[in-house]
């Protein structure tokens, strides 16, 4: 009284065939996202008060003498740097969004949700309103301040969860706490603040570009750079994670030590990202949303994607923050925020929970 | 051969098994049976090193490493995940995953999903399949690891009558062949009862009794277990268990 499996419409060597295939899809995916993200970059550094043209913006870049000075100052000190600075941002927010989602289980979560950058936020604001500063590099004095309160933040959020063997649950409630902690902080010193102080704390919140120059692209940028490679070796263990905790500990995961450092990365990522150019909001929840439904779940794609079509969609928001209105520049955070709602709700919309 | 002594383990101070004893044999299949809350999926997963635990696990006369020879199936069948069933299943080789999957991976996991009957589900989403499906995919996936020990929780739970057949049956042929030991909790009595070469009996965490179905699932323990009133039909030396009621306690 044997039962066989039903007779197979397909066979072992089809299904790796079309394996083969779908792997090969996701990568032209993911190779196309780069390519967009060099044109958007080139998008942006054109879009601006002063109008220029695609030379005018491409010859500076390899030789500052082709064009008039004026002109390659434009490029080379303003656009190109804050492109660039838009570019990490995008990055860092998109994959530290990717790997929130991950290690959570849960398409809510951001690298917001955990309280970094309400924390970020008030460490700017305490060094706006005590007008410390460092003795080199005055102009790092309010990103180091940010970047502390975010590792701070970290560190209690990482410190209860260790405690309670780092679920899911005990994390997101030890964030939300601290979110509400550090916003309440936040709102104190805004309440204290005279007038113009409280001008330039609620400006640094907004998020904006403005802020990016030669010297914080690079601190950024490696920063969110490090924080990525220290990942690239826990894909697959991720991927495993998806499947539930239970799940991953039978595959021989250490789930607890995993979900801790992917936690201690995002910190990373997310302080990086926003110590310098302020709080950019839905970059985080929206570009992992996006990935997922162009390469899937395996995260050696979703998590470089994430990070692609962050970087993207802060390429557009900051070309429409610069086209909105005319002459002037609207923070970038505002922005993101506007293009990201509408854009979320067409996904909820259409996608259902196929993507999720 | 899978030998289990003195074991006790629970969740977060309170003690769920208590000194379990028992043995399984290779190219066979053992059920752990019980009634609900009597320890069978703490058990298990002791067995399967996920829980701290205190007592003595040896695979062959060797202190068992649940990383490298023991493979455990849980029960939960759900899963809001997008991944494929066949990168489901290759997950089951994590081991050998890096950033390249090799060839001989995608291959053995296309031959489990074939031998399933999952092939042409291979390339869906797990939240678009079914849970009986998903389960098949969590039990591809546990050979996939290739263990000496395989720990199943309620294996057949989610199946149909069909189902149910093709996977005891698929378990049992692989045991024989790769000298498997293989362990499963189990709630369907008539199952276990045909299935299996031995069954272990819990009550509030500890052995009540463990040999052969013959030999253990008698109509007074089965009484005593489940508080219910059964007749043990014994077909070709395997008992049929038939419900007749509630046990007067």
């Amino acid at each position: 009284m044997t039962i066989e499996a039903e007779r197979p419409q397909t066979g072992a060597h089809e299904i790796y065939a079309g394996y083969a295939r779908r792997v090969l899809r996701r990568g032209a995916v993911v190779l196309l996202a780069g390519v967009a993200v060099v044109a958007a970059l080139i998008a942006d550094i054109l879009t601006g008060p002063a109008v220029l043209s695609v030379g005018e913006v491409v010859a500076p870049l390899f030789d500052p003498d082709s064009v008039e000075r004026r002109t390659a100052a434009i490029v080379n000190a303003i656009r190109l740097p804050q492109a660039l600075m838009a570019l990490t941002v995008g990055a860092g927010l998109g994959a530290a969004g990717a790997l929130m989602q991950t290690i959570l289980g849960n398409p809510l979560a951001s690298p917001y949700t955990l309280g970094f950058s309400a924390a970020a936020g008030f460490g700017a604001a305490v060094a706006i309103l005590t007008g410390v500063s460092l003795p080199i590099w005055p102009e790092l004095t309010i990103p180091l301040a940010a970047f502390i309160a975010a590792t701070l933040a970290a560190f209690i959020v990482y410190g209860i969860s260790r405690l309670r063997g780092a679920s899911a649950e005990i994390m997101v409630l030890a964030g939300i706490a601290t979110l509400f902690l550090f916003q309440s902080l936040q709102s104190l010193i805004q309440y204290l603040a005279a007038p113009e102080i409280l001008r330039q704390i609620v400006f640094w919140l907004f998020g904006s570009m403005g802020k990016a120059n030669w010297t914080n692209l690079p601190i950024a940028s490696a920063i969110i750079a490090f924080g990525l490679l220290l990942i690239v070796f826990d894909f697959r263990r991720l991927t495993a994670l998806r499947l539930g905790d239970d799940r991953a500990a039978a595959m021989g995961v250490d789930v607890t030590r995993l979900r801790l450092k992917i936690f201690a990365v995002v910190a990373l990522l997310t302080a990086g990202a926003v110590a310098f150019v302020g709080t950019i909001g839905f970059v985080g929840l929206v570009a992992p949303h996006v990935a997922r439904m162009l390469v899937g779940e395996d995260q050696r794609f979703l998590v470089p994607m994430s990070a692609l079509i962050g970087a993207l969609i802060m390429a557009g928001a900051s070309i429409l923050s610069k086209s909105l209105s005319p002459g002037g520049i609207i923070p970038i955070g505002i922005v993101t925020a506007v293009i990201g709602v509408p854009f979320l709700f067409s996904l909820l919309i259409r996608g259902g929970r196929r993507y999720w | 051969m899978l030998k289990v002594e003195d074991l006790s383990a629970g969740y977060s101070g309170a003690v769920v098994v208590k000194k379990a004893v028992f043995i399984a044999e290779a190219c066979d299949l053992t059920a752990l049976i019980g009634a609900n809350g009597s320890g069978k999926s703490t058990l298990l997963k002791a067995v399967a090193g996920l829980l701290p635990s205190s007592g003595a696990v040896t695979i062959d006369g060797r202190v068992a490493d649940p990383r490298r020879d023991v493979a455990y199936m849980p029960q939960d069948t759900s899963a809001a995940s997008g991944l494929t069933m066949l990168e489901t299943v290759m997950l089951g080789r994590l081991r050998s995953l890096g950033w390249n999957t090799p060839k001989d991976v995608v291959h053995e996991a296309a031959n489990l999903l074939d031998r399933f009957g999952l092939a042409r589900l291979a390339e869906r989403p797990l939240h678009d399949v079914s849970g009986g499906q998903r389960q098949l995919a969590f039990l591809a996936q546990a050979l996939m690891r290739r263990p000496k020990v395989l720990l199943l929780d309620e294996p057949t739970a989610a199946l149909d009558l069909r189902h149910q057949m093709l996977v005891l049956e698929t378990v049992a042929k692989d045991a024989r062949d790769r000298g498997l030991v293989v362990v499963m909790a189990m709630h369907d009595l008539s199952l276990a009862g045909r299935f299996t070469a031995r069954v272990v009996c819990l009550k509030d965490g500890a052995v009540l009794s463990a040999g052969t179905p013959a030999e253990t699932m008698t109509e007074q323990r089965i009484a005593e277990m489940y508080g219910v009133r059964v007749e043990i039909m014994l077909e070709e030396g395997r008992p049929r268990v038939e419900l007749l009621g509630t046990a007067e306690l």
